[in-house]
């Protein structure tokens, strides 16, 4: 960020093709609508090679990054809620309609087909964008930025403008909350592909 | 375990779940787990949680709008590596809307001041206009029959036949001479200057006559008539082209005179030079008066030796001060001076005794004595102060409007209107009799000899 802010304009390219996939994942899971997620994306570059002069280097850029794209989706969350469009409860996904009270479990084969796997993940995966859009958007930025950028809770805080424990705890309610919303959709832990998680 | 206790141990084991932990608080915190069922309980929950919210999977970022974005950002580097844009200060911020008010009140200032400046002279060509088509039915038929379309040609010739009455009509003379002037005066006016109703109907829109694109026409000339003016009292040779003439306008009138055939050799050529002054055009007036022209007479031939200008004596100047004819037109134009400053310094002797009538009559004497440019200037201007001094208001008038005619950007005008507006005779003019005032630029030597006639 310092060469671009130094006039390097391949520098700026380097951050784009590195931190542009994690940057729109969290926009994505913030916003929980893809649409305005890219708006969002294209915003928060135009931000950051707006304010280059500004930025110096005391934190990470990351943290810099992620508190640009933070602050625009909260933005984007208020202007959406203005306009009273759907709300971030509706169904984003498609097929999720017919599945929602029944268990993922049922009238699946057994763990070890691909194929099988692939079509249950398929219906896992609206479940779960409902579980974290369910979440209060506070713990819900947090689980994204930890769960998914790999944002350490000190940058968290940093980011949200709140405590590291204020982080934590709404990081404990984010992942009691989630547990609890899996549970009502009948979706089990163990059933995920082979219990790996993303960060950890 | 108190619940700030609990609070703080599941948040280790956040850490510690997420790999925040240093090693060795790592492995502490692992130990202690594999012993204490309730940890255990909390960390499976937490870890089944984050593997099913694992199968969300990471979506790759769109392609719209990079190009455009690295563009952006290619473009902002390139800034960024010309320097910083300089830091708009607080007075930069101000200074550009205060200019941009101080330009806009300059400008709204100037055009007041045009506009007033306008606006007195379009009041003198109404006053002209007014005077004229009231004077009409006793103007003689004009000798180069003006078409009925054009009505208003009539009216300048026939203000400037009628110029000599004027103060007379304005004042308290007997009205037995005046008349008398008049009648004369116009039966001689068509042929006094033929060639000045020649070569204006060639040269200007008479349709425009005494309106304000007449007059804003002569205050665009006025700087080249000046040059005009000049060579006809250096040059013998007669013009090669001829000049436009203004409604009235005394010195407009001069080249077109020099422009005329000139067999009555130098001296008359000379002598017709100080008929731009008020002494030459009461002498071309008194001229045309001895001059025999039979009743009815028709029209006067083109520009003949005869037509050419005579030269001129003032009738109000002393025999002494008389400007005598000379070949050269330097000795001439010195002899004007030193009459003119002789003339002035009695005028001064004179308004120091507290004279302003004698002063009045100084005045005009040295402007008929052939004071040019500024000095004639400042002379009207003067005898416009004296004669308000003295209360006669319209020989006022139009001694300063006089000033404004001939050089209306010059300071002398800038007196003579300020002047004006402190009479309050700028704008209507109605204060100042508007029916008896006539045309001023109709043979101002005439007019400015009346009051003192008057006398």
């Amino acid at each position: 960020m310092l060469a671009f802010k130094a006039g390097d304009a391949r520098a700026f390219e380097t951050l784009v093709r590195r931190h542009r996939a994690p940057v729109f994942n969290f926009i994505l899971r913030f916003t929980g609508h893809r649409a305005r997620a890219e708006d969002v994306l294209q915003e928060t570059w135009l931000k950051v090679v707006r304010s280059a002069r500004e930025y110096e280097a005391k934190a990470k850029f990351t943290t810099w990054l992620f508190t640009i794209a933070r602050n625009l989706c909260v933005d984007s969350a208020r202007k959406e809620s203005y306009r009273q469009a759907s709300s971030l409860e509706a169904p984003t996904g498609n097929g999720a309609g017919g599945d929602e009270g029944r268990p993922l479990g049922e009238g699946l084969p057994d763990s070890g087909a691909s194929p099988e796997r692939g079509a249950y993940n398929a219906r896992l995966r609206p479940l779960i964008e409902r579980a974290l859009a369910s979440l209060p958007e506070e713990q819900r930025e947090v689980f994204v930025l930890r769960e998914y950028s790999g944002i350490a809770f000190k940058e968290i805080a940093e980011v949200t403008g709140v405590s590291e424990n204020t982080v934590k705890s709404r990081m404990r309610y984010a992942l009691d909350g989630l547990r609890r919303r899996l549970a009502e959709m009948g979706v089990d832990g163990d059933l995920a592909e082979d219990g790996r998680t993303v960060t950890g | 375990m108190k619940p700030q206790n609990l609070h703080a141990h599941e948040d280790r084991l956040l850490d510690f779940i997420y790999g925040e932990l240093p090693p060795q608080e790592a492995r502490a915190v692992e130990s202690h787990v594999e012993g204490c069922d309730r940890c255990s309980e909390l960390l499976a929950g937490i870890r089944g949680v984050r593997t099913t919210m694992a199968q969300l999977p990471m979506e790759p970022a769109p392609e719209a709008g990079l190009d455009s974005l690295l563009a952006y950002a290619q473009q902002a580097a390139r800034n960024a590596a010309a320097g910083p844009a300089p830091k708009s200060t607080w007075w930069r911020r101000w200074l550009m809307p205060a200019m941009g008010v101080a330009a806009v009140t300059v400008f709204g200032v100037i055009s007041v001041q045009v506009n007033r400046a306008l606006d007195l002279k379009e009041e003198v060509a109404a006053q002209s206009v007014t005077k004229s088509a009231e004077e009409q039915p006793v103007a003689p038929p004009e000798p180069a029959a003006p078409p009925p379309s054009a009505p208003r040609e009539d009216a300048p010739q026939a203000e400037r036949a009628q110029a000599p009455a004027v103060p007379q009509a304005a004042t308290p003379p007997p009205p037995a001479p005046a008349a008398k002037l008049d009648r004369s005066l116009l039966k001689k006016a068509p042929r006094a200057k033929p060639s000045t109703v020649g070569s204006k109907g060639s040269r200007s829109n008479w349709s425009n006559a005494g309106t304000g694109a007449d007059f804003g026409d002569s205050g665009k000339k006025a700087k080249s008539y000046e040059s005009d003016r000049r060579d006809a009292m250096t040059q013998a040779g007669p013009f090669s082209k001829p000049k436009p003439i203004l409604v009235g306008s005394a010195p407009e009138e001069e080249p077109s005179q020099a422009a005329m055939p000139e067999p009555a050799g130098a001296d008359e050529l000379v002598a017709d030079d100080s008929d731009e002054m008020f002494g030459g055009r009461t002498a071309m007036a008194m001229r045309e008066q001895r001059a025999p022209s039979p009743a009815g007479a028709p029209p006067p031939p083109p520009p003949t030796a005869s037509a050419a200008p005579m030269p001129s004596v003032s009738t109000s100047m002393p025999s002494a001060n008389r400007p005598a004819p000379a070949t050269r037109d330097e000795s001439k134009a010195e002899k004007r001076r030193t009459a003119s400053a002789d003339l002035l310094r009695q005028a001064d002797a004179a308004r120091s005794a507290g004279d302003r009538v004698r002063e009045v009559q100084l005045l005009r004497q040295a402007l008929a004595a052939g004071a040019t440019g500024k000095e004639r200037l400042g002379l009207l201007n003067r005898l416009c102060e004296a004669e308000f001094a003295i209360g006669r208001r319209q020989a006022a008038f139009e001694a300063c409007s006089l000033v404004l005619e001939e050089d209306p950007r010059s300071s002398a005008a800038q007196v003579a209107r300020s002047r004006l507006r402190r009479e309050g005779m700028e704008a209507s003019g109605s204060k100042a009799g508007s029916g008896s005032r006539g045309p001023v630029k109709a043979a101002p030597a005439d007019k400015m000899e009346a009051p003192a006639q008057a006398q």
